[in-house]
């Protein structure tokens, strides 16, 4: 087991308010999805809230709740197709104002779709599915037969045009 | 030595208790060779109480001495749904406490949920300190991973109130997953199915080297083998009405034998075609004299009564497939867990629905206790730390808005611990409290998620309307359990929080219960017990 010392946490739990996403799990900023969840796993296996359970010291115990926190929020945004794609612009912009840390676009919480036919809404998820495991050839063979079924719906177009168009 | 923990399964309707001796995780039966408890408490006179098996034959001759099925209640407001059903199924009376809580009322005495839960698990914990002839303090609780944040509140409480420090509250699909050992291997996606007495849950894990991952999970708190006992229940008073022309539903007693036919019934599914009921005096008739009755269930007419049940299952089965955004070919293992799923017709069902041959290795009355036996000792070995649990939060945690309406704050199956904050500002001139209500559920209306409580700020300073911004954390840790703090964004201090409503009880409130708890005497001596005639 990885051990980390109270006064590594004291030292981690300071500096990751500095930290962006990718800085917190480890990664680079073009990690693929698997780099991602072995970078989570990993982080976790040092600083996950079981292993400080005989800890009695509640200021090192907020401090490592703090991290393990961090380190799950991270993962959320990173493995998330959407929500990392407007985390990057967002870092990118950081100079005029955008933060490191991600922020939910309420208004967007739940997703509306143009998706009437449920064969369509069977191939949509399975390719959504597809996607989170990066088997992008089938992703966009699923997209495409989806619009046979519902050929108006723009939220099939958009996403199908997003995976081409971006190299995973 | 290092001192043991104990894993416990807190079932609806059965408990078990296991521990890992040695590096094996065992089930630990009772004196009598009992590895599995009815979670039923029967009070007989002065304090004294029994627990188990033998308090669950008290149900019919005890009726309003004997609280089965209390998981049911606990965590749950006065005023919900759950609680005014059980008020018309319960023989025990159920009153009103203070705060909208549960109370049951015992011999002019009042007990709170968690109190009732935490009689079982003392039993549990003796039957672990009788057996492996040593102190028991420590213990890994288990909860229907679509518990809310009251009920898994509650459950730790009865837990302190047993005497008990909760190492961890985990979910039970969880635990069933860790018992089945998976992770030696390659990584996999598996599916538990649980259909327990009381409740359904089914959880999707990606389970790597030592990593359970819960990728999603969906349940009914309102679905269980109780439900089939009620279907074959409701069969046998329609035969018996129109055989007799009485009707058994105006007594309680009566109707209570029939559901205990009724579940020794559906247990007799589990191996065989036919079943037979035959009732004894049944009832007195008009003419004095008493009321035989016998007929016969065939598997046909019993997969009649249960398929729709089964079917509501699959439902949350295909809810849960598609929040994880994953599909039936994409699962590689299906664990089956729960008394029912001893059943051939759920297995041939889950069978057909996962296209995939489930696995039966381990008792499924066991599994979810032995799962928790063994985070329990993982979690106290301080060399080896083999196995992580990545769980998510089953329900979308909300903030109460105008109009009846409310506000997703952290969307369930979002991976724990997490912490999401929101700025509030005062919209009144010189207003000094902030008032918020958090609540747990899908719906955008307020009164059909569940309430959580009411925290109410202060402390900050007065000022015009729009000039004071609080930052509000919502909180949920790896038990699944949540907690609400604010500061001021402009001077960084932490505010005073109320909590206004709250279905649980208070620090002290448990401590004075533990204390009270202390005078009731579990009777372990079988021969010391008033005879039973039914």
């Amino acid at each position: 087991m990885t051990q980390i010392t109270n006064e590594e946490i004291i030292v981690l739990s300071e500096a990751i308010d500095e930290m962006d996403y990718y800085q917190i799990l480890k990664v680079s900023p073009d990690a693929t999805l698997n780099e991602i969840k072995e970078a989570y796993y990993r982080e976790t296996r040092i600083c996950h809230p079981d292993n400080f359970i005989n800890l009695t010291d509640p200021e090192i115990k907020n401090r490592i709740m703090k991290v393990s926190k961090l380190i799950t929020e991270a993962y959320i945004v990173l493995r998330d197709f959407e929500k990392r794609k407007r985390y990057d612009t967002q870092l990118k912009n950081r100079d005029a104002g955008g933060g490191i840390r991600f922020v939910e676009d309420d208004s967007k919480t739940e997703e509306k779709d143009d998706i009437n036919s449920p064969q369509a809404k069977k191939l949509y998820n399975q390719a959504l599915g597809e996607i989170l495991q990066n088997r992008i050839q089938d992703a966009i063979k699923n997209l495409k037969l989806a619009l046979v079924f519902e050929p108006k719906s723009q939220t099939i177009k958009k996403k199908l045009e997003e995976i081409q168009s971006k190299k995973i | 030595m290092k001192e043991p923990v104990i894993g416990i399964d807190l079932g609806t309707s059965y408990s078990c208790v296991a521990t890992v001796i040695d590096g094996m995780p065992t089930v630990i039966p009772n004196e009598w060779g009992e590895r599995i408890h009815a979670s039923v408490v029967s009070f007989l006179e002065n304090d004294r109480i029994i627990v188990g098996n033998e308090a669950k034959k008290r149900i019919i001759v005890n009726p309003e001495n004997t609280v089965y099925s209390a998981k049911r209640l606990i965590g749950r407001y006065f005023f919900s749904e759950e609680v005014k059903k059980a008020r018309a199924m319960c023989s025990y009376q159920i009153v009103e406490g203070p705060n909208s809580s549960v109370r049951i009322l015992i011999n002019g005495r009042q007990y709170s949920i968690p109190e009732i839960s935490a009689l079982v698990l003392r039993e549990m914990k003796t039957i672990a300190e009788n057996y492996l002839n040593t102190k028991v303090s420590k213990a890994v609780i288990t909860v229907p991973a679509f518990f809310n944040d009251n009920q898994r509140q509650a459950t730790k409480d009865a837990g302190k109130i047993a005497g008990l420090d909760v190492l961890r509250i985990i979910n039970e699909p969880t635990a069933a997953a860790l018992a089945y050992g998976f992770g030696k291997g390659i990584s996999q996606k598996v599916a538990v199915y649980d259909l327990g007495g009381g409740t359904f849950d089914v959880s999707i894990l990606d389970i790597g080297n030592d990593m359970f991952e819960v990728l999603s999970t969906a349940g009914d708190t309102y679905l269980g083998g109780d439900d089939m006992d009620i279907k074959i229940m409701e069969y046998l008073v329609d035969l018996i009405k129109r055989q007799f022309n009485f009707d058994p539903m105006q007594d309680k007693h009566i109707l209570q034998r029939l559901r205990d036919y009724s579940e020794k019934a559906k247990i007799g599914f589990s191996d065989k075609d036919r079943v037979e009921i035959s009732i004894k005096n049944l009832f007195t008739g008009a003419d004095n004299k008493p009321r035989d009755f016998y007929t016969v269930i065939t598997s046909d007419q019993f997969r009649e009564m249960v398929t729709p049940i089964l079917q509501r299952t699959f439902k949350v089965c295909d809810e849960a497939l598609q929040s994880g955004k994953l599909t039936i070919g994409d699962i590689q293992g299906i664990i089956l867990v729960g008394g029912p799923t001893r059943l051939p017709i759920v297995r041939e069902y889950a069978r057909y629905y996962f296209q995939k041959e489930p696995l039966y290795g381990i008792n499924p009355d066991e599994v979810v206790a032995i799962g928790a036996a063994i985070q329990g000792d993982s979690l106290v070995d301080e060399t080896k730390k083999s196995t992580f649990l990545l769980d998510v939060t089953p329900l979308t945690l909300r903030i109460a808005t105008v109009g009846g309406f409310t506000d997703p704050i952290i969307p369930r199956n979002s991976p724990l611990p997490i912490e999401r904050k929101r700025k509030f500002t005062t919209s009144r001139d010189n207003q000094d409290r902030v008032r918020i209500r958090v609540l747990q559920g899908e719906s955008n209306k307020a009164d059909e998620c569940e309430l959580l409580g009411e925290f109410e700020f202060s402390g900050f300073k007065i000022a015009p309307r729009g000039e004071v911004t609080i930052e509000v954390s919502f909180d949920i840790n790896t038990d699944g359990i949540v907690n609400v703090s604010a500061r001021d964004v402009e001077t960084g201090v932490e505010q005073s929080t109320t909590i206004y409503l709250n279905a649980g009880l208070s620090a002290e409130e448990v401590e004075m219960s533990q204390d009270l708890s202390q005078e009731i005497v579990i009777e372990r001596d079988r021969s010391n017990l008033p005879d039973i005639k039914e």
